[in-house]
């Protein structure tokens, strides 16, 4: 509503801003509270010893310091990584295939729709108790499973080397979210390109590569970026079923991150953590973005 | 006109939406209205506690005889997990940051006294004890010793016990032991264990014991084995602990034998250090282990057939005859609590000889205060009986009050961890727990 005809703001313009952010300010005075200002004091803890209590005293750069010869930090980071490169993958693999099947004209396809999504609304603190009880290696069903196929399944969440896989296993129940976007993905591929591609005589597997998957790039990039932010800053399960153990095996960032805080009273160091994370992630999305482009085709060119 | 509503009304708007988002923070507010309904009538405090069943029942009663005969006072008992300290030590920190603490927290573990009061998140209680003549002289010296630090008083005992060694007598019979004769050693447990194992196609069927299930936590086997040099000065002395080496290479000693993955998943079922009807001894699938006197209330409970004895914990290389561990329960009040003094005056009145008496009758505890010990009924129990005599004349030990004990703790219990796991040998395993625990301090500014 600013007029264009001249660069100058007029006594008209002035107001219509102001009125404008009067309507926001509700909006804006949220976001200068609990947004803005634990940005910017977590930057400034992140400099100090505090522990939430007495007051803070100011120490520099000497907790990322000592973050950086903190052999749990390197610990915690690989368990992170080592989640996140394999949990998202499979998530995007997974989720494409339940989506293809669950496109198909199938007898009680809305049944199998929901049974998909519902392990996405059941609260996550739920879901973790009982997945202790499903990968208990003596008397879980996850091992009794595998015995009918004659597999001595692992100790997983008793495991150090299987803890990590047994909360990969477990994320893979919530992949109904990414069906469902995946799902409405699929219904809008024209048919018309289908049709095409029958006439030159493609089959299933050419289709779904050069057709299919093509248009659903986009959707995958999404998911994609979620997923990672979203493994980086794994949490909750691990501080339900194992808080970190056995052996530190399941030790994730924002877990020892939480543990700095409330559990040694480390607030500064914590926050120190904490936008070491920040900076990584976006480096990350901003490598993810800048070369999506090379795979990531949208309908419109 | 319209315009003048119109920004009339949208500001009463934004007026509303500031107000109610500014009233849900943390509520300095709410303590307020409270005080003006005090001064007119009743003093409101809250008490938190950290556990449900029997021990937290005692709390709940307490609570409510205690409104019963004060009515200037009304006490509101909480059941806080863990009151919010140690691993879940989120509510309880955030509670007293945000200046909304409650009067008095409840905590099973003594020996965080240091830290909570080292990080400034407990007051000290030396002023407001000498105003209510409160010397301590009714408490057992050990369970007064242990809520000093750093020369002045943080906290006040509620209940006491000790670990003892249980084992399964009929799992005795079934091997050819005397099941009225228990190990005496260390060395004895090592050897009967291996008979009492039992492993059928592969499988373990009962094992005859592990020495880090129940309350075999690494500072409790330190006190046994007589290792109290793990803190020196304040600072953590892991590395090269020719002490606490050995109690490692004992643990690891029944990985080797049993291989720890098995002994794991084994015990992956089973309650681990909890009083409930999952646990391994109860349930038939350990014969020996160390454990709280408690446990004698939990096993009549929940498996009250079962044939079993009590005894000192048999002596570890290094410790001395008739050792123990003291378990102690501690009332502490938070910085910041607004009501300290009511506060006090509720557990000053939980003190009443027939009171604690009936209670630790009813937790299988003992009670600080020395006139109820002699008065409660399961004196005549002759398995608490031992417990008893264990408190009274045996040598109990304490973890040391360091403020660097918790980083101590923490630090051992992944260093026990991996050797129990053998996946370190003890030397490597204290090296790390050595910069573990130094990284943890200096994180804390210390």
């Amino acid at each position: 509503m600013i007029s264009m005809k001249s660069k100058k703001l007029t006594k008209y313009d002035i107001k219509n801003i102001k009125r404008g952010l009067f309507f926001i300010s509700p909006w804006l005075i949220g976001f200068m509270v609990f947004t803005i200002y634990p940005f910017i004091a977590s930057l400034i803890y992140s400099f100090s010893v505090y522990n939430g209590v007495t007051a803070s005293k100011f120490v520099g750069l000497k907790n990322y310091i000592q973050l950086f010869q903190d052999p749990k930090f390197y610990t915690a980071l690989y368990n992170t990584f080592y989640y996140a490169i394999i949990a998202v993958p499979l998530g995007i693999v997974l989720g494409v295939l339940v989506a293809l099947l669950l496109n198909q004209p199938i007898k009680f396809l809305s049944f199998f729709r929901t049974a998909i999504y519902i392990p996405v609304i059941v609260p996550t603190v739920a879901v973790s108790i009982l997945w202790i009880w499903l990968l208990n290696p003596e008397v879980g069903l996850i091992n009794w499973l595998l015995s009918l196929f004659g597999i001595k399944g692992p100790g997983w969440l008793a495991d150090p080397k299987w803890s990590k896989m047994a909360l990969i296993l477990m994320a893979q129940w919530g992949i109904g979210q990414s069906v469902l976007i995946y799902l409405s993905g699929l219904k809008n591929v024209p048919k018309e390109l289908y049709e095409s591609a029958d006439i030159d005589g493609a089959n299933g597997f050419t289709k779904f590569f050069h057709i299919t998957l093509p248009m659903i790039t986009p959707l995958i990039l999404y998911n994609l970026i979620m997923g990672v932010i979203g493994s980086l800053q794994y949490f909750t399960q691990a501080y339900v079923m194992t808080n970190g153990g056995p052996m530190n095996s399941t030790l994730f960032y924002a877990l020892y991150l939480f543990q700095n805080a409330f559990q040694f009273l480390s607030f500064g160091y914590a926050s120190a953590m904490a936008w070491i994370l920040f900076i990584i992630i976006a480096i990350i999305v901003y490598i993810l973005l800048k070369t999506s482009a090379r795979w990531v085709f949208y309908g419109g060119q | 006109m319209f315009k003048i509503k119109l920004k009339f009304i949208s500001l009463i708007i934004c007026m509303l939406i500031i107000v109610s988002s500014v009233s849900a923070c943390s509520s300095k507010g709410s303590n307020n209205s409270n005080a003006q309904k005090e001064s007119k009538s009743v003093t409101q405090i809250t008490v938190w506690y950290p556990w449900s069943g029997p021990d937290g029942n005692v709390i709940k009663q307490w609570a409510e005889d205690f409104n019963k005969t004060h009515p200037n006072i009304e006490v509101n008992a909480q059941l806080v997990p863990g009151s919010g300290i140690g691993s879940s030590q989120g509510k309880f920190h955030t509670a007293v940051a945000g200046g909304n603490p409650p009067d008095a927290v409840l905590y099973w573990d003594y020996s965080s006294i240091p830290l909570l009061a080292s990080q400034g998140l407990i007051e000290p209680l030396d002023d407001l004890l000498s105003g209510i003549k409160e010397d301590g002289s009714k408490f057992t010296e050990s369970s007064w010793s242990s809520v000093k630090f750093d020369g002045k008083i943080y906290g006040l005992p509620e209940m006491t016990s000790v670990l003892v060694f249980f084992w399964n007598k009929d799992m005795f019979k079934n091997v050819g032991l005397d099941p009225d004769k228990p190990p005496t050693t260390l060395q004895e447990v090592d050897d009967m264990a291996q008979k009492l194992t039992l492993k059928q196609n592969g499988k373990y069927v009962h094992f005859g014991f592990i020495p880090w299930i129940g309350q075999g936590t690494p500072l409790s086997w330190a006190g046994l084995f007589g290792v109290q040099d793990y803190v020196v000065n304040d600072k953590p002395n892991l590395e090269n602990n020719t002490g606490l080496e050995k109690i490692l290479e004992w643990e690891a000693s029944y990985s080797k034998k049993y291989d720890p993955n098995q002994i794991n998943n084994f015990f992956a079922a089973l309650s681990q250090n909890n009083a409930d009807q999952n646990d391994p001894f109860i349930l038939g699938k350990v014969a020996m282990k160390v454990d709280g006197m408690w446990e004698i209330a939990n096993i009549k409970q929940y498996a009250p057939n079962l044939n079993y004895g009590v005894a000192p914990i048999p002596t570890a290389p290094g410790g001395k005859e008739n050792s123990s561990v003291l378990i102690e329960n501690v009332w502490m009040i938070p910085k910041g609590a607004k009501h300290a003094s009511e506060a006090l005056q509720f557990i000053e009145w939980t003190y009443d000889v027939h009171r604690q008496a009936d209670a630790g009758d009813q937790v299988f505890n003992i009670s600080p205060v020395k006139e109820a010990a002699k008065l409660q009924k399961i004196n005549n129990d002759p398995k608490a009986k031992v417990c008893i005599d264990l408190m009274t004349s045996g040598h109990v030990s304490f973890s040391v009050q360091s403020k660097a004990t918790f980083a101590i703790k923490n630090a051992l219990d992944n260093a026990f961890q991996a050797a129990q796991y053998l996946q370190k040998t003890p030397q490597e395993a204290l090296k790390q727990a050595q910069s573990e625990a130094e990284q943890t301090l200096a994180q804390q500014g210390q």
